[in-house]
């Protein structure tokens, strides 16, 4: 009896270990960022827009965020509710509106920062260009409050969309109920409740997918003029005379979850990849890491350089797109 | 002839009792070909969801109870139905995960159990008209109920039976 106890709670032991041990080495997966975007009809509809010439002559718009939430309570109220929602959900929204007003402060804060000396800090063109509001799944928004007779209605629009691959992984949309009394408040808070289930169910069909088959990527290889080779130039590898391109590609075969990719682009000197399936995690000094495209990317050029001596540069679009330029650091 | 009546007393007794205790242990099983008829009958608000759910069972009061179970049911294995200018709502919970936790959902479907407190019914008192047909092998009984859709499946996802939205993140 008492040998029954003692095994027993060897066994107790053994389970809680393994299970202290699951827990360290299969860590968290880099959370997506999502942010609601007014779609560009919806802007233009509504004439949020600024105009210009561009150097063609031509009349060019560009929608105007600011200006739109400046003036649009509607629009601030669906994006209120579609963050409750989300909130809810373990998602909290990245907030267009608030991330505007940061990058301008920021951007004033930048311009008047010196140091004690006189010197401004140094911002490459590229980091200038990085910095735009913009996150991992954009939810592109239209509505539009529709009167037919003394009835008012809604008919709302929300998609999903992967910011890299432009993939759409969910949508919602249709006609609210007519009515005569109901505030558009109300009609706009009655749409949102109406479609959010079944988007997030979508949504969560895609987190699904990402945590058994590895993230969705897009990477982009090019070279610096200053690079020695192209892609199509012949190297010895693994005892066999093959292109640049095709070591690449054994590479992407080999590292990629179930050695998914597609190639998008093959040219001299630019190789695009999409539907590039990269892992969620990698091992680092023995232990399990949250990974990247941008982690990814970084150990294809680490290859590169140590078989053919390529110095390389990475530029990290997101969590699911980067580019490696070869040839120069 | 009066101890032979008595024996005979006490073995219908004794069978009727075994009888009734297996029934309170009959065990919940989901059946596929269940028939319930669905309306949805508005967007529900925050979290909720509201429908008319119609059961057919030997009397009222068993088709009465059998709706409230089946309105969870639907919910939860079935998904709701697109209406009108109201959207389908998917299920919680896929048959593979139903049945990698068939004694979870037993415990949770058993008589005045768990379920009912994601349930209230909306109809007042016993329902009449055409919300209560006699039809054969009993009674056709249709109750409007507000499921509370947002604690069912918090609740689901804090027993680790679904994932929520935001796991291994």
């Amino acid at each position: 009896m008492v040998s029954n106890r003692k095994t027993m709670k060897k066994i107790i032991f053994a389970i809680v270990g393994l299970l202290a041990v699951c827990t360290t080495a299969f860590g968290q997966a880099k959370k997506p960022t999502i942010m609601v975007v007014p779609s560009p009809i919806y802007m233009e509809r509504n004439q949020y827009t600024t105009t210009y010439q561009d150097q063609f002559g031509k009349q060019q718009s560009t929608p105007d965020y600011e200006m739109a939430f400046r003036k649009d309570e509607n629009l601030r109220l669906v994006i209120s509710e579609l963050g409750k929602i989300m909130a809810d959900r373990g998602f909290p929204l990245k907030d267009l509106e608030q991330t505007l007003r940061g990058m301008s402060s920021d951007n004033a804060q930048r311009t008047m920062l010196t140091s004690r000396n006189g010197a401004s800090v140094v911002e490459s063109p590229m980091d200038e260009l990085k910095r735009v509001a913009k996150a991992d799944i954009i939810m592109d928004l239209d509505f539009t409050i529709k009167k037919q007779g003394p009835n008012k209605y809604i008919t709302f629009n929300l998609r999903g969309m992967d910011a890299y691959t432009d993939k759409l992984i969910t949508s919602a949309s249709g006609s609210g109920e007519p009515s005569t009394s109901a505030s558009a408040a109300l009609l706009l808070e009655e749409a949102v409740l109406n479609y959010m289930d079944g988007f997030n169910a979508d949504l969560q069909n895609h987190f699904n997918d990402m945590f058994a088959n590895g993230r969705e990527a897009k990477i982009t290889l090019l070279m610096f003029d200053t690079c020695p080779m192209s892609f199509e130039d012949e190297v010895e590898f693994m005892n066999e005379t093959v292109t640049l391109m095709d070591v690449i590609d054994y590479w992407m075969s080999e590292h990629c979850v179930q050695g998914r990719f597609s190639t998008l682009t093959a040219g001299e000197y630019e190789l695009v990849y999409e539907q590039v399936r990269t892992p969620l995690f990698r091992t680092v000094l023995g232990k399990e890491r949250a990974s990247d495209t941008r982690a990814f990317v970084n150990e294809l050029g680490k290859f590169l350089s140590e078989k053919f001596s390529l110095p390389y540069k990475i530029n990290t679009i997101g969590l699911g797109e980067a580019w490696l330029v070869l040839g120069d650091q | 002839m009066k101890t032979l009546l008595a024996w005979v007393t006490t073995l219908i007794l004794f069978l009727g009792l075994t009888q009734s205790v297996d029934a309170r242990k009959e065990k919940y099983r989901y059946k596929e070909a269940r028939n319930y008829e669905v309306v949805m009958l508005g967007v529900g608000s925050d979290g909720t969801k509201v429908f008319k759910i119609f059961a057919t069972d030997k009397n009222v009061e068993r088709a009465i109870a059998l709706a409230k179970m089946a309105a969870i049911e639907v919910t939860l294995f079935r998904g709701l139905p697109a209406r009108g200018s109201v959207a389908a709502t998917p299920r919680l919970v896929d048959n593979a995960t139903r049945e990698a936790n068939l004694e979870y959902f037993e415990e949770f479907f058993e008589s005045g159990g768990r379920y009912l407190q994601y349930l209230n019914v909306t109809t007042d008192g016993i329902p009449s008209g055409q919300d209560r047909l006699k039809v054969k092998g009993g009674y056709k009984v249709g109750i409007s109920v507000q499921v509370l859709y947002d604690n069912l499946r918090k609740d689901l996802e804090a027993d680790g039976i679904i994932k929520s939205l935001n796991y291994g993140f």
